[in-house]
């Protein structure tokens, strides 16, 4: 989902389809200055009153993910889209193929792999992050990393050890089918 | 197969004008270079007739239709053009096949065995018959320009728009394209704008040239107009080697400068007014010892101040007496001058082309 939007926002900001695509650049890179815990704090106060109360369910931390590694996501999908030569779209217009058409056959495509190595580094990044989450959960919303912590407060070392040869190995393992399902690359794809 | 008609063609780019007020006529099956230095807005202009900028004023038809105004603008997939990049803008991630196939399977009503059929023979006419599998990444820089012409050949298009297409390939593939790309207009005769900055590659590959400066036209003619009647200083420098001399009318037909006195190609120069004159280098005609100059040339007397041996020719800067002017002159290698050497200089009337608007274009 993070990649998925990093990857929206950057080919809007490269192709500037919008106006103000600048604006949109800079608020995808703006959280890597804001600290982790300071980010927490902010969507804790603005989300635990209405209009909106996202606090006590997961969604708070799936805002607190998205923000925290947009920056990533997004100079994932900046420099994946900078390697797709605007001329390889606008061959396929002139040949008779709409926007969207070029977009799907021809630009996707070539991104595909790029976007795989986006969501990757997205994926690791949220399952590894503490200072955020240690701010929003709940009871019912303890992630790993979370849990980690307490177990250390209590000194179970046995338990944190099973916990965190399991994070590796989901992490692993979720890189590896990414890239082996989706991430083939085609023979003659680079020039 | 029809033409195309730009009138009065403007894009900016901020406070810059890339294209001001361009206007050009092309006709039906004609092939039309736009030659300029870079930065002249050729590539901008074509980039405007394919229909990925929106011009500020100005319009592009073709044949009866309005294609481009500042209050619309038909998008490229609907323009039936075709297009080859400087890239080539092959697509990676196809096979040569499916690359040349894309436009087809887009048009309506071509079935897939007449695709197949077209996509090989397309591919034979451009000399890859056989590569239909391969990958673009797999060929050289000219097999994938071939490719690229067969991509934009195959869908028959009205106009075909070419941006540099040579310059990414070494100067030998380079002279065998343009004949190639010459050999394919007379068997398509498709309408074409063909954007280059190179001199000589516009001149064999078209009918006719469109020189432009500073986004404008400064300039249309065949190789040979362009040539031997340049209009303009930027023209006369820019389409090969010239000598210019700058001087003032004294009579309609006669510019002089100092005790310099030419008689150039036309009469109806305003007297007093300041000219500009155009002399080729190998069309001046040195003339030693008491040989006689040919009949009713302009004659002037210089000396040899360095020479350079050229293989094919020999390149002489001369100092003229009359005046304080230095020409380069071309001769044939039978005749050998040193540096100090005194001389005669023979130019026909007609080998000295006053620039009409010296002031315009002016670098």
């Amino acid at each position: 989902m993070g990649a998925g939007l990093a990857a929206v926002l950057a080919y809007i900001v490269n192709r500037r389809i919008l106006p103000g695509h600048q604006l949109l650049a800079f608020l995808a890179l703006a959280p890597v200055v804001i600290p982790g815990v300071v980010l927490a704090v902010a969507l804790f106060v603005a989300y635990t009153r209405p209009p909106l109360v996202l606090y006590g369910s997961i969604w708070i931390l799936f805002v607190a993910y998205l923000t925290k590694e947009m920056p990533v996501g997004y100079a994932q999908s900046d420099a994946t889209f900078k390697g797709v030569h605007p001329e390889l779209e606008e061959a396929g217009r002139v040949l008779g193929a709409g926007r969207l058409r070029v977009l799907g056959e021809i630009t996707a495509p070539l991104a595909r792999s790029g976007v795989i190595a986006t969501w990757c580094f997205v994926f690791i990044g949220v399952i590894r992050e503490l200072s955020a989450s240690i701010i929003l959960f709940t009871p019912n919303t303890k992630v790993i990393s979370v849990v980690i912590f307490d177990l250390k407060e209590e000194g179970q070392f046995g338990a944190i050890a099973v916990l965190g040869l399991f994070m590796l190995a989901m992490t692993f393992a979720a890189v590896v089918v990414m890239q082996t399902l989706l991430g083939r690359d085609f023979i003659g794809a680079k020039e | 197969m029809p033409g195309v008609t730009i009138k009065g063609l403007t894009k900016r780019y901020g406070d810059v004008a890339a294209v001001e007020g361009l206007s050009l006529e092309v006709q039906p099956s004609e092939l039309v270079s736009l030659l300029g230095p870079s930065g002249c807005g050729k590539t901008t202009t074509l980039r405007l007739v394919a229909g990925f900028l929106r011009p500020e004023a100005g319009e592009i038809w073709v044949g009866e239709r309005c294609l481009s105004s500042p209050t619309g603008v038909v998008p490229p997939e609907r323009r039936r053009m075709a297009m080859i990049f400087q890239s080539y803008a092959l697509w990676p991630h196809m096979t040569v096949a499916q690359n040349v196939a894309y436009g087809l399977r887009l048009k309506a009503g071509v079935s897939k065995t007449e695709r197949e059929a077209r996509v090989k023979d397309m591919l034979r006419v451009v000399q890859l018959g056989g590569y239909e599998s391969r990958y673009p990444g797999e060929l050289s820089g000219g097999q994938q320009q071939r490719v690229a012409v067969a991509r934009a050949l195959v869908v028959e298009p009205e106009i075909l728009l070419l941006d540099e297409p040579l310059s990414n390939l070494d100067a030998n593939l380079r002279e065998e394209m343009r004949f190639e790309i010459r050999r394919l207009h007379a068997t398509f005769a498709i309408t074409t704008l063909y954007v280059t900055h190179d001199q000589g590659e516009a001149m064999v590959i078209s009918d006719r040239v469109a020189v432009l400066y500073r986004g404008r036209v400064v300039q249309v003619g065949t190789a040979e107009d362009l040539f031997q009647r340049p209009r303009t200083r930027f023209v006369a420098e820019f389409i090969g080697k010239t000598n210019l001399v700058d001087g003032v009318a004294v009579e309609p037909g006669v510019v002089a400068r100092g005790s310099l006195r030419l008689r150039v190609a036309v009469t109806g120069l305003k007297p007093g007014a300041p000219v500009a004159v155009s002399i080729r280098p190998h069309e001046i005609i040195l003339v030693t010892g008491d040989r006689a100059t040919p009949p009713g040339h302009n004659v002037l007397t210089g000396v040899v101040q360095r020479t350079s041996y050229l293989g094919d020719a020999v390149d002489y800067q001369v100092r003229v007496n009359e005046s304080d002017v230095t020409l380069r002159v071309t001769a044939p290698t039978s005749i050998r001058l040193r540096p100090g050497v005194g001389m005669r200089l023979a130019v026909a009337p007609e080998a000295c082309v006053p620039l009409i608007e010296p002031e315009e274009g002016r670098p």
